[in-house]
């Protein structure tokens, strides 16, 4: 008890004083935040500490500010139970631990460790069915996990050689999260969906270029994020981001909506100075001061309120090792490839070392289609071939699918925004068996 | 040729009164047909809704006219008071709806009585019912007020009635399930839309057609083809004539079904033709990650400067920008049916209503949009300029939602599935058919093409599913249409129990092709014989395994095995499938477990080349022809 408290001081002293030096919270009701003395948003793509300085999460109501829980040396990324009984975040018991993911029930109070074990635990989010989704660093490396808290049944969601981190839970069931442009390679970040199976990997639109980080889904469906010149949003109607006319400055994403329809968010005029709590009416001219407290950032506000449950995605994943793909038309895309080009397609995968790894070759019908088995729960990429065997295209970063998932890809980077021709794929025709690219057993590479 | 006699004409009192709750009614045999479901807890009530699915205005727009389909009438709502002042019984199921030039008559499809009621606008009496072909739907007279045409959806053809001497006088042929009809406002023209494709070859695209008749010759004169179509409801036309829009589904029925987004499942859509943009030309009105299902009325204002679309299992209407429409069609050089980033350019807003949207009325100032809410008996009045419903008129319907009306409400929309993709009722079409061969999933992909079955009268007739693998209806539409179909979390077990209570209750459509007296023509006749047989025209037993009556058998014709009848095909995983029921198997072409025979002749002619699905090779055309009349009677 003792040393909890002491923690609790010295955290105290790592992020400033607990009473920041403006308040105006009227008319946004209870919400939590994080207070840390540095906070770095991006930190997460290089496997390293957003806090690392330290963290300590906030609740503000009626009766004022207080921490959310004593007896942490950190905690940071509170998110809401559906219910808005519990709290997930994650927290550091001691300071030279790791972040484990833990759940306060608020009328009990007394937290309870959802994870364990010697790396980092991180952005933990409930999901329907009792599931709780987060990032687990495995070997140096944020891989985001599902795990039931009644069995304590944990699920692998991604498959790549890079960072992934989820930032919410869509009304659809999918899973936010947000990892580097080309997937599974360096780069900006980005943001991508993925069921809570570990299916369906992709990305959230195909409109690539500036980095987006900390994405939420709002009332209206939209999901709004940071990014490197200001906020953006993803509407369900455009294929491209819409840029958010705004106060300039950085925000550091994670916005909350308020049931005013106010937006709540941690915003500073440049990086020489650290992340207050703003509001701002969306179309509003400038930001109102929420919390501002010297020396000091405050992040991630999250309402303290009950919330629609998502969909629960039924999982249809078959009881198979491998995986089957089936493109309908690799003509389809945003490549700009000649008709009657392609004839083959390769496969890799990606060793230990991150080199590729031919995993076999299949071919391509004059439609464009192909049907392939693919090994799961490994980086795949694709390279389409014309017939002397020259690449036409290869994709520059990596996918994976789950094992007994079967997926139909409209063609190769058709975007979100396309939907398939209907049409009966030639390959399905000729074969219901599709190619073995699994690496383990011969190839055909032979196309049209 | 077949008698086509109404012998279900239904008593006109029982639908007299006013559709209140009449008494709780225990409906066993509602109870019985629900299992094996959990029950509905206590006594079923059956309500007698009213249903309103189309509307016409008088010339004025004082008066809305409101075909109730549930309740058999037409209701009278006072416009400027928003009231209901009347209400005008006509044959059952009304459908359809339409003035004349002169407003003096109304004319009322009754799709299960195979009649348009003509209704006096002043007295608001039925003063005569005029005979069409099997189950009329859209109606319109020409603009000389002189003859009435009659798109009939089960005989897939145009009734051309003289409304002078009541005589039909002619049948145009139109396309499969013929449906809608509108007049071009010069009148010239008369354009007929279709719920089902036109039959095609096994796992080719679907083709519809918009039939174009000329009214100086009541002659079809054209027919657009729509390539990749299946499904089209409400046709209207624009003030000047320049631009027709017509509502209606793209499926890919092609494509193996193993998830949903992306528009994997359906395109919600519109097709426009005319000179304002030439050929016809398909537009999507979905959104990357939204849908908006069954799009089904269709009205433009009369200025043309905006298009209102009900979207009948999204429960909204979409609002689109004509003027934006016609500049997106004019700079897209290619089809663009497939992008879902399209209707950014024109769409200005998605309207909420009520339960089942179907038509809609604008009043003639184009002020107001009227949409019937066919499964919340109401009307949301919206204005057409803010785009924002202001009012919604109750019609009078009962106000408890009985089990059957929760379990059609779920029938009807699209919130179930990953994203409002699609609904129960998309493939089954006013809880039909649609026509297509489905590849599923869970099976491989392009393995195991599926037929899609009629829903009606299914008690007695489980398992189901093409191969038996479903016990029962639970089981068909609770986990594997969440897990295979709908990819999303979908219904409870309340919810699960009331759907399968509405799917039970859906009644057999009156079969055409009994005569009233219950006896057979000789035709039929001789094909009972051929069905009933046991020995071959040359003497020869038939085993008894492969007489018709062994696995047609039973009140619903089918003894609820699985069996190999040798019309399984390379691509099916195995030969065995459920026996189908017959009774109404002439309206749910095509046929066999895979779609495979566009006809009933094509099961024995081209599928049965060795007398494994019946003995049927030492039969003549004409033999063939006999049992087929007799098919149909079931």
């Amino acid at each position: 008890m003792l040393r909890s408290l002491l923690a609790s001081a010295l955290l105290l002293i790592a992020t400033g004083p607990a009473t920041p030096a403006t308040e105006d919270t009227a008319n946004v009701g209870p919400f939590l935040y994080t207070v840390a003395k540095v906070f770095e948003p991006m930190a997460w793509v290089h496997g390293a500490d957003r806090f690392p300085s330290g963290a300590q999460i906030f609740v503000s109501d009626d009766s004022g500010r207080r921490p959310l829980v004593r007896g942490f040396s950190v905690s940071a990324d509170p998110s809401i139970s559906f219910d808005g009984e519990k709290v997930l975040f994650a927290g550091k018991a001691r300071a030279s631990g790791p972040w484990q993911i833990w759940e306060l029930d608020l009328a009990a109070g007394i937290p309870r460790p959802i994870t364990s074990g010697p790396e980092d635990c991180i952005r933990p989010f409930y999901l329907p069915d009792d599931r709780v989704v987060y990032a687990r660093k495995i070997a140096g490396r944020f891989v985001i996990e599902t795990k039931e808290l009644a069995s304590n049944k944990t699920l692998d969601l991604t498959y790549i050689p890079s960072n992934a981190v989820p930032t919410d839970v869509l009304r659809d069931g999918r899973i936010l999260f947000e990892s580097s442009y080309p997937l599974g390679a360096e780069g900006n970040p980005e943001i991508y969906t993925v069921y809570s199976d570990g299916s369906g990997i992709e990305s959230y639109r195909c409109d690539h270029g500036p980095l987006r980080y900390a994405a939420k889904q709002h009332s209206s469906g939209d999901t709004v994020f940071a990014t490197s010149r200001g906020l953006a949003r993803f509407t369900s109607a455009r294929a491209q981001q819409v840029s958010i006319s705004g106060p300039g400055g950085e925000y550091a994403g994670d916005i909350a909506e308020t049931a005013t329809g106010e937006w709540l968010m941690a915003w500073r005029p440049d990086a020489k100075v650290s992340y207050q709590l703003m509001r701002w009416s969306p179309g509003a001219d400038d930001l109102k001061p929420v919390m501002v407290e010297q020396g000091a950032n405050i992040v991630e506000p999250v309402l303290l309120a009950s919330r629609p449950v998502p969909n629960r995605h039924p999982s249809g994943l078959h009881d198979w090792s491998n995986a089957n793909l089936l493109c309908l038309n690799a003509y389809t895309s945003k490549l700009q490839i000649p008709a009657g080009s392609i004839h083959s397609v390769r496969l890799y995968t990606r060793d230990d070392s991150g080199h590729p790894r031919l995993l076999g070759a299949a071919p391509v019908e004059r439609d464009g289609s192909f049907f392939v088995q693919v090994p799961s729960e490994q980086p795949l990429q694709f390279e389409l071939l014309d017939a002397s065997g020259k690449s036409l295209k290869r994709e520059a970063g990596y996918f994976w699918m789950r094992r007994g998932e079967q997926r139909v890809c409209v063609g190769c980077h058709a975007g979100p925004e396309t939907a398939p021709e209907n049409a009966v794929p030639q390959i399905l025709l000729k074969t219901t068996t599709p190619a073995d690219l699994t690496g383990s057993g011969a190839a055909s590479a032979g196309g049209h | 040729m077949a008698a086509r006699t109404p012998n279900f004409e239904i008593s006109h009192a029982a639908f007299r009164q006013l559709p209140k709750l009449v008494g709780v009614l225990a409906v066993t045999l509602l109870a019985i047909a629900a299992r094996p479901a959990s029950k509905q807890s206590g006594a079923l009530l059956k309500e007698h809704y009213l249903s309103p699915i189309e509307m016409a205005f008088s010339p004025a727009g004082h008066v809305l006219y409101v075909v109730c389909q549930d309740s058999d009438e037409v209701r009278v709502v006072d416009a400027d008071s928003a009231k209901v002042v009347g209400s005008i019984h006509v044959g059952h199921v009304p459908r359809g709806i339409a003035l004349s030039p002169d407003a003096r008559r109304l004319y009322v499809t009754n799709a299960w009585s195979d009649t348009v009621s003509v209704i006096d606008t002043t007295s608001r009496e039925v003063v005569q019912t005029l005979p069409t072909g099997f189950e009329p739907t859209g109606v319109v007279a020409d603009k000389s007020g002189a003859t009435l045409y009659v798109a009939n959806r089960l005989s897939s053809d145009i009734s051309v009635i003289d409304l002078t001497s009541g005589q039909e006088i002619k049948r145009l042929l139109a396309g499969r399930g013929a449906s809608y009809l509108a007049l071009s406002p010069d009148g010239k023209w008369i354009y007929c839309t279709h719920i089902y494709p036109n039959p095609g070859a096994i796992r080719s695209e679907p083709d519809s057609e918009i039939t174009v008749i000329d009214t100086s010759t009541r002659r079809v004169v054209d027919r657009k083809p729509l390539h990749n179509v299946a499904g089209l409801f409400h046709v209207a036309s624009s003030a000047d004539g320049k631009l027709v829009a017509v509502a209606q589904l793209r499926p890919k029925n092609l494509i193996p079904l193993a998830h949903v987004e992306h528009g994997a499942v359906f395109g919600d859509s519109l097709t426009l033709f005319g000179d304002d943009v030439g050929s016809p030309v398909q537009i999507p009105v979905d959104e990357l990650d939204r849908y908006y299902a069954l799009p089904w009325g269709v009205a433009i204002t009369p200025d043309k400067s905006k298009i209102f679309l009900t979207t009948a299992g999204s429960q909204s209407v979409t609002a689109i920008d004509v003027p934006q429409l016609l500049k997106t069609v004019r700079a897209r050089r290619q089809p663009f049916a497939n992008d879902l980033s399209a209707s950014a350019e024109y769409v200005t807003a998605r309207i909420p209503v009520g339960h089942n949207p179907r038509g809609l009325a604008l009043s003639p100032d184009g002020k107001r949009l009227y949409v019937a809410n066919r499964l919340d008996d109401t009307l949301s009045v919206i204005d057409a300029r803010t785009e924002k419903v202001t009012s919604t008129i109750d019609l009078g319907g009962p106000k408890n939602v009985d089990a059957l009306r929760r379990g059609e409400r779920l029938f009807y929309t699209a919130d179930f599935s990953f994203q409002g993709q699609f609904g129960c009722a998309n493939c089954h079409l006013d809880a039909t058919i649609d026509g297509l061969e489905w590849d599923l999933e869970p099976d491989g992909f392009g393995k195991d093409i599926v037929d899609n079955r009629s829903l009606e009268n299914l008690a007695g007739t489980e398992p189901f599913k093409w191969n038996g693998g479903n016990p029962d209806m639970p089981t068909e539409c609770g986990p594997r249409t969440e897990k295979f179909f709908f990819r999303s979390q979908s219904f409870t077990q309340q919810q699960l129990t009331d759907l399968v209570t509405f799917v039970y209750s859906l009644p057999y459509r009156p079969n055409r092709y009994r005569l009233a007296n219950g006896e057979l023509t000789p035709a039929q006749e001789r094909g009972k014989s051929i069905f009933e047989r046991t020995a071959t025209k040359r003497g020869a037993a038939i085993s008894e395994a492969n007489q018709c009556t062994y696995c047609h058998s039973g009140p619903k014709y089918t003894n609820q095995k699985e069996i190999d009848a040798g019309t399984g095909k390379l691509t099916d995983r195995s030969p065995v499938i459920d026996v189908p029921q017959l009774p109404n198997v002439a309206y749910s072409a095509p046929y066999l477990h895979d779609g495979s025979a566009k006809s009933l002749e094509e099961i024995w002619t081209v599928y049965n080349p060795k007398d494994t699905h019946g003995v049927t090779n030492d039969l003549t055309k004409d033999e063939l022809n006999d049992l087929i009349e007799y098919l149909k009677t079931l």
